[in-house]
């Protein structure tokens, strides 16, 4: 390749970029690579670089993008509220010297008692520090009542048990047994969450099914007493239409829909997992493998990734991706699929 | 720098300097800075991409890139444009991730891209894809030099500024890089060939 070779690429990468070409240089660039083929080339693979743009971000990206923001936002406008109040308790607090000067008079040195207006003012500047104190007095309260006694199962669990039974859509020929299961055999689980785990995923109780042909092949057994108060038993477990879902066998020859505990994650279905769970009102742990955090902020096995589709914030073990594991932190809101979670939980991709 | 969006839909075109979404932005218009992240998002996720190679470390960098900006706005002074800030940060994300050894670039062979049948460039028939994966096989310092003007649209005065180099490396950069795209896609005028 020759040196002019070289020189019109680079008028030709320059001129690509917006830099400024003389007339002269450019008008000879397009006369060489008229009669040079390895230059025409050149200007032709430019032609494919060229046409790489960036591509647009996807709408669930710019939304998780927002979804952050607007919780730096939240977080600034309390911080500037919180400011401003302590700013205005200052002011209400400062000693103010024109008072005292006008009252006592220049250079007396003399201090009197304020005005009726300013202690008026005052008062009631006190009562409003008394209101933000109360407030925080109660969050302070509620705070260290979680740390000292995490949300347990029961609270929430008896929400989700009555959601359970309505979302029941099936009883069929056990409908009655089922019913009356529900009625008396499953009265403790009021107080409780109805998990069990099949294969490392956590299920939830999702009402009575349809009894199973008695040929229906079996996918494995779970282990648990369910709501029995009784020994912990091997129950055959079904499949179900899908993959997240399953149906059990009781030790009264019921069957019991169940359906995967999960969330979404990048558009990706995540499933919890979780240790062992040998009874109804047992909540999920965190499976074999992966360690306690030490504190609310994970640390120091856990760090903090970025939100899941739904914005709760996801933790990552430290130095690995989140794509592969991810753990969500105790006390999710009440729409979440781990609501009330006292502990940490683990989720992994499903299928 | 101007950067022209198109209204979805009208087919009208709508043009507002960044500086005038940054000012928004700065005074608590979210949707403003939605529009920002609309307008420069492809460029931060295709620096990432092509930095890591792993599409979702791609999008964690762009998360974190906005976020650090959303945070600093308040002290983005104008005086540099919009991309050139952006490009920065974007850049020092990346170098941060690979710093604490969470992340690690994919590596490309470039043989692979070699071996591929020789492209009809006249017929289009590449793909973009090659031609990402290409990028990807460059040098980082000529990828980043390539994408700092490419993708950013930066001068090569503005690129040298962020990267702390000369205009004329930023130059002889960009060059390097194209020419060895142009070797890897099968095209004569590259030193591969």
């Amino acid at each position: 390749m020759s040196a002019e070779c070289i020189e019109v690429q680079q008028v030709l990468s320059m001129t690509q970029d917006g830099e400024p070409v003389g007339p002269d240089e450019l008008r000879r660039a397009r006369i060489h690579c008229a009669e040079c083929e390895d230059c025409a080339q050149f200007e032709s693979a430019l032609k494919l670089v060229r046409r790489l743009r960036p591509q647009t971000l996807p709408d669930d990206l710019v939304a998780r993008i927002m979804a952050a923001v607007e919780v730096e936002v939240a977080a600034d406008r309390a911080q500037a509220e919180a400011a401003h109040a302590a700013q205005l308790a200052a002011a209400a607090l400062a000693p103010r010297e024109v008072d005292t000067a006008d009252v006592g008079g220049a250079g007396t040195g003399i201090t009197l008692p304020r005005t009726r207006r300013d202690w008026t003012m005052w008062g009631g500047w006190m009562a409003a520090a008394a209101v933000l104190l109360i407030a925080g007095g109660i969050a302070a309260v509620r705070g260290a009542y979680f740390i000292a006694s995490p949300p347990s199962a029961e609270s929430d669990s008896a929400v989700r048990y009555s959601q359970d039974q309505q979302w029941s859509p099936e009883l069929g020929a056990s409908g009655e047994a089922a019913t009356s299961a529900t009625k008396e055999g499953y009265s403790d689980v009021s107080a409780s969450g109805s998990y069990v785990v099949f294969d490392g995923w956590v299920y939830r109780f999702a009402g009575s099914v349809r009894p199973l042909r008695s040929n229906s092949p079996t996918i494995g057994v779970v282990s648990s007493a369910l709501d029995t108060g009784g020994a912990i038993e091997e129950l055959q477990v079904f499949g179900g239409d899908a993959d997240d879902k399953i149906t059990i066998r009781s030790a009264e020859d019921t069957f019991l829909g169940f359906e995967l505990v999960w969330r979404s994650f990048r558009g990706r279905t995540y499933g919890l997992r979780s240790g062992p769970i040998s009874k109804f009102g047992d909540w999920p742990t965190l499976p074999s493998g992966v360690p306690q955090p030490d504190d609310p902020s994970g640390s120091p096995v856990l760090e903090r990734s970025i939100n899941d589709d739904a914005g709760v914030a996801v933790f990552r073990l430290a130095g690995q991706s989140e794509s592969s594991g991810f753990a969500v932190a105790p006390g999710t809101a009440a729409d979440d699929p781990a609501a009330g979670n006292p502990g940490w939980t683990w989720w992994e991709p499903f299928n | 720098m101007l950067i022209g969006f198109v209204l979805e839909g009208t087919g009208m075109a709508e043009e507002r300097t960044d500086s005038a979404l940054i000012s928004a932005a700065k005074q608590g218009d979210t949707a403003a800075f939605e529009k920002l992240v609309r307008a420069h998002g492809g460029a931060v996720y295709a620096h990432a991409l092509r930095f890591f190679g792993d599409s979702a470390t791609a999008e964690d960098i762009v998360q974190e890139v906005f976020l650090k900006v959303y945070r600093s706005l308040a002290t983005f002074d104008g005086t540099a444009a919009f991309s050139t800030w952006l490009f920065r940060v974007t850049r020092n994300a990346c170098l941060d991730e690979l710093r604490r050894g969470k992340r690690v670039p994919m590596p490309v062979d470039p043989v692979d891209l070699v071996s591929r049948p020789t492209p009809d460039h006249a017929e289009g028939v590449i793909d973009n894809a090659v031609v990402e994966q290409a990028m990807r096989a460059l040098q980082p310092e000529d990828r980043e030099a390539l994408g700092a003007v490419t993708l950013f649209g930066m001068s090569y005065a503005e690129a040298g500024q962020a990267l702390g180099v000369p205009v004329g490396t930023v130059k002889s950069r960009a060059f390097r890089a194209r020419r060895i795209l142009a070797a890897l896609l099968g095209t004569p005028g590259g030193d591969g060939q």
